[in-house]
């Protein structure tokens, strides 16, 4: 495969991911948003697999390999079966109406491009194009957590904003040591179990997953 | 000795002593350890740390040895070192004296097999706490140091609070820690600033920096600000009272005695850096000094809380050590040697004479308290007889409180006195006005202080009962007579035979001020040998007067009825003079600056009927002035408190606008 493909296959994965990071930040269905992120997961690992193979860093398909059963398989499927359990895919309105979310977030993606410049002109990685996409993934991940009110699709949030992590790291120096990634797939999978604790325990003394009812929580003066 | 061995000795006794004392107490951390063993334990490895230490100092003391050690340790804020020097050594005394004697005190006055449930937080807290005053004495960097500072400030916190279930102690506590930390604050401020003046956060040598430099007078008042918290100078003094009245009374004299001084310690050791010293610096400490002795004599003649009392008298003597501080730097500011040796040697000696007296009054409180069961001046009487160990004990630190000969607080006063005197004489302008208005001062604080004394003695130990009391009170054991014994035999020797202590003070003195190099020592410019003929004088008319007296009394017959019966017939215990009614002209002279709260009845008719008369010395500047104060800003700040609002999106958006702000500027 030529090196030339291999930018372009790169970029149409990079470009996939920025989609379903879009996707994200409007859709308002519960099963669907962990669908999405399912698919953001896939992108990631098979970009990851793609820079490992033109690389010849071969530790990257052992990240790849992680990534798409953490990202794909083990972490939609504690979600899903969380959301069956506990009753709890109603849909909560978000604070921000669809188009002015969408405005927000493509003013963040020409944000990440204008700080990513510099670090385009001085790279020569081939990878280099994809870190504004990166950027602008952790970005739309926060932004996804601040007008999600649904407990739910803030930990979805979390997650894509970790996805982006994820992506910056192999796009900017092809991936972490392998300790490294071993660690985060492991915090990500104990913070799946605590969001799990977190949920069942809102949910019970909440009566819902909308984390607007947390203010409650604040003291009165 | 050899010269290594005598710079070394010091320092490895000092250090020991320090780590000792942090180990006194660790044994109380293991569930297993039999808390009574536990608090043995703790009170033989105090023992012997003070001991250890206290040879260490002496040899520092009278060698003048300094060594300076640099911890092979990375530490942040630079290198962080260790040093022993006459001044150190000088300032561990009184902690390791004032540690021992508090420590053997707790086995009587808080035996384990009583309080099984504080012995162990308190013993434990106790041994950090006297460990990381020696570790802030002997630090000399900034990291060290604010390390050593907080340890300290949070162990006292904890023993201070032994008594946790009771809401004022829990209140008094809180209030400790929010002054305490506001002054660590302006430390690490004050720090800050040292390194840009100096260049580095290792504390340098005396007189090496320039107090002209446009941020020393910065750096001044911050330190001033930060360790006036800790020693408890006038303004900033409103933790103290509520802190020293509720902690045990061992622990209030460890607090009063010795967390003050460290205080002290902090201010005399960082204006050693500086040589020029402006002449307002010394000012303004001599200004605070007369404001802390009268104001805090006046708040104590108010009070009816035994302890409380004490804790104002301790202002007061901070008051008196600040005076002579500021004397010292009114000296090195006009180049007076004389002026600097009689100012901060009296000052130094008026450490430790402070030490001593009030950790003995406080501890002959703590046996008083232990015998009745109150801290109600009003509700004591006639304990003379009942407890005549604790009387004469609290009699003696009476005496060196008020500055009376032959004790040791006669000395250092006597010191300061001397050093007005001679400012007045030999110099002219400004410091000639600070200096005349300071010695009125003192003689007026001593006076109050006597007036205090006679009153808190009258009431306490003189007279009859006031209110019958359920049990018989009851003399203190051997361990709390003990302690007693041994503060009041420091403070006697050191009014006898001040001459002992030259060589210790003039070690100290020399360490923080270099001067023009001239050798000055205290026997040349002060009659101490006079003293020590006046007090055994005194001694001995005493004695003899007694003795008359006693075989005087043998001969005649004696009742006993209340005093100032007045020809009444049923004269009552309650119908004598109470602490309010003593001091009570006295108050109302200065009502002006007490504010006292007065609940005085109305008469109406005739016959007056059922009444209550109450009144009340509260801590004004708290009240009037920083509770005011507070409530205003926080009243200002409600607006502020929205951003607060619960809202969790609206949290993780401030996260976001922040890091969008810092993307965009860097």
């Amino acid at each position: 495969m030529s090196t030339e493909l291999v930018i372009q296959l790169n970029t149409l994965l990079a470009a996939m991911i920025l989609l379903t990071s879009f996707a994200l930040l409007v859709q308002r269905r519960m099963f669907a948003i962990l669908h999405i992120f399912a698919w953001q997961g896939f992108f990631l690992g098979l970009s990851t697999a793609v820079i490992g193979f033109a690389t010849g860093e071969h530790h990257l398909y052992i990240s790849s390999l992680l990534t798409l059963v953490m990202k794909v398989i083990l972490l939609p499927y504690i979600l899903y079966t969380l959301i069956h359990k506990l009753k709890i895919h109603r849909e909560i309105e978000s604070v921000m109406n669809t188009p002015a979310t969408m405005l927000a977030g493509i003013g963040l993606v020409i944000f990440s491009y204008h700080l990513t410049a510099p670090v385009r002109q001085l790279s020569t990685l081939m990878t280099r194009s994809t870190l504004a996409v990166a950027l602008a993934t952790v970005m739309l991940g926060l932004l996804m957590m601040v007008t999600r009110r649904h407990a739910v699709s803030q930990i979805i949030g979390f997650l894509a904003m970790e996805n982006g992590l994820f992506f910056a790291a192999t796009s900017a120096t092809y991936g972490m040591p392998m300790v490294v990634e071993l660690g985060v797939a492991l915090d990500l999978l104990i913070a799946a179990f605590i969001f799990g604790i977190f949920f069942f325990h809102i949910n019970t003394t909440f009566d819902s997953l909308d984390v607007d009812q947390m203010a409650k929580l604040k003291e009165t003066d | 000795m050899t010269d290594e061995l005598t710079a070394t000795l010091p320092a490895v006794l000092l250090i020991g002593a320090a780590l000792l004392a942090a180990l006194s107490g660790m044994p109380m951390i293991v569930r297993g350890v039999n808390s009574r063993f536990g608090q043995r334990f703790a009170t033989l490895t105090m023992v012997l740390a003070a001991l250890a230490g206290v040879g260490g100092a002496f040899i520092s003391l009278l060698n003048r040895s300094r060594i300076l050690f640099q911890l092979a340790w990375p530490f942040p804020f630079g290198p962080a070192e260790i040093g022993i020097d006459p001044l150190t050594a000088f300032f561990s005394l009184p902690i390791l004296i004032v540690a021992l004697c508090c420590s053997l005190y707790a086995l009587d006055y808080w035996p384990a097999r009583d309080n099984p449930r504080t012995v162990r937080k308190l013993t434990l807290f106790f041994g950090l706490l006297v460990s990381s005053m020696l570790f802030v004495l002997m630090a000399r960097s900034a990291g060290l140091f604010l390390l050593a500072w907080e340890i300290m400030a949070l162990a006292s916190y904890f023993v201070l609070t032994t008594d946790d279930h009771t809401a004022e102690v829990r209140d008094a506590g809180s209030l400790y820690l929010i002054c305490t930390h506001t002054g660590t604050l302006a430390l690490f401020a004050a720090f800050a600033l040292l390194k840009s003046i100096s260049g580095g956060y290792t504390f340098p040598g005396a007189g090496s920096l320039s107090a002209v430099a446009p941020l020393a007078t910065a750096f001044y008042l911050l330190v001033l600000v930060g360790f006036g918290f800790k020693a408890g100078i006038m303004p900033l003094h409103v933790w103290l009272p509520s802190a020293h009245a509720n902690a045990p009374s061992h622990v209030s004299a460890i607090m009063s005695g010795v967390i003050l001084k460290v205080g002290i310690y902090g201010i005399v050791r960082t204006l050693s850096f500086f040589t020029d010293l402006p002449l307002w610096w010394g000012m303004v400490l001599l200004v605070l000094g007369m404001v802390s002795g009268i104001a805090g004599v006046l708040y104590a003649l108010g009070q009816h809380d035994l302890k409380r009392l004490l804790a104002y008298h301790s202002i007061e003597n901070i008051g008196i050590i600040t005076m002579g501080i500021g004397m010292a730097l009114i000296g090195a500011s006009l180049g007076s040697p004389v002026l600097v040796l009689l100012g901060m040697a009296g000052a130094l000696l008026h450490v430790l004479n402070h030490a001593t007296f009030k950790a003995l009054l406080f501890l002959g409180a703590g046996s008083v308290i232990h015998a009745v069961g109150t801290r109600e001046i009003d509700r004591m009487g006639g304990l003379l007889r009942r407890i005549p160990w604790t009387a004469a004990a609290f009699l003696v630190g009476a005496a060196a409180i008020c500055g009376l000969p032959p004790l040791n607080g006669f000395v250092s006063e006597l010191l300061i006195y001397l050093g007005f005197f001679n400012g007045v004489i030999g110099h002219s302008g400004a410091a000639v006005i600070g200096l005349s208005l300071a010695a009125p001062a003192l003689a007026l604080i001593g006076g109050l202080a006597v007036a205090c004394f006679v009153k808190v003695f009258g009431v306490v130990f003189l007279g009859v009962p006031r209110v019958p009391s359920a049990t018989v009170p009851h003399e203190a054991g051997g361990w709390m007579r003990l302690p007693m014994m041994i503060l009041a035999g420091v403070c006697l020797v050191i009014g006898v035979a001040p001459v002992a202590t030259v060589p210790l003070l003039d070690a100290a003195v020399a360490t923080w001020y270099q001067g023009s190099g001239e050798y000055l020592s205290l026997t040349a410019i002060t009659p101490l040998s006079w003293i020590t003929y006046l007090a055994v004088g005194l001694l001995a008319t005493a004695l003899m007067t007694m003795l008359l007296y006693r075989r005087q009394l043998g001969k005649s017959t004696v009742t006993t009825s209340a005093t100032w019966g007045c020809g009444y017939l049923a004269p009552d215990g309650r119908m004598q003079y109470t602490a309010s009614s003593f001091a009570g002209s006295l108050v109302d002279l200065f009502s002006g600056i007490l504010c006292p709260d007065r609940h005085a009845p109305a008469i109406k008719s005739i016959f007056p009927t059922r009444a209550r008369f109450e009144s009340h010395v509260p801590e004004t500047v708290l009240e009037r002035v920083y509770l005011p104060i507070l409530a205003y800003v926080y009243e200002k700040f409600v607006p502020l408190r929205r951003l607060q609002n619960g809202q969790i999106h609206l949290y993780i958006l401030y996260t976001f606008i922040t890091l969008v702000v810092l993307l965009t500027i860097t």
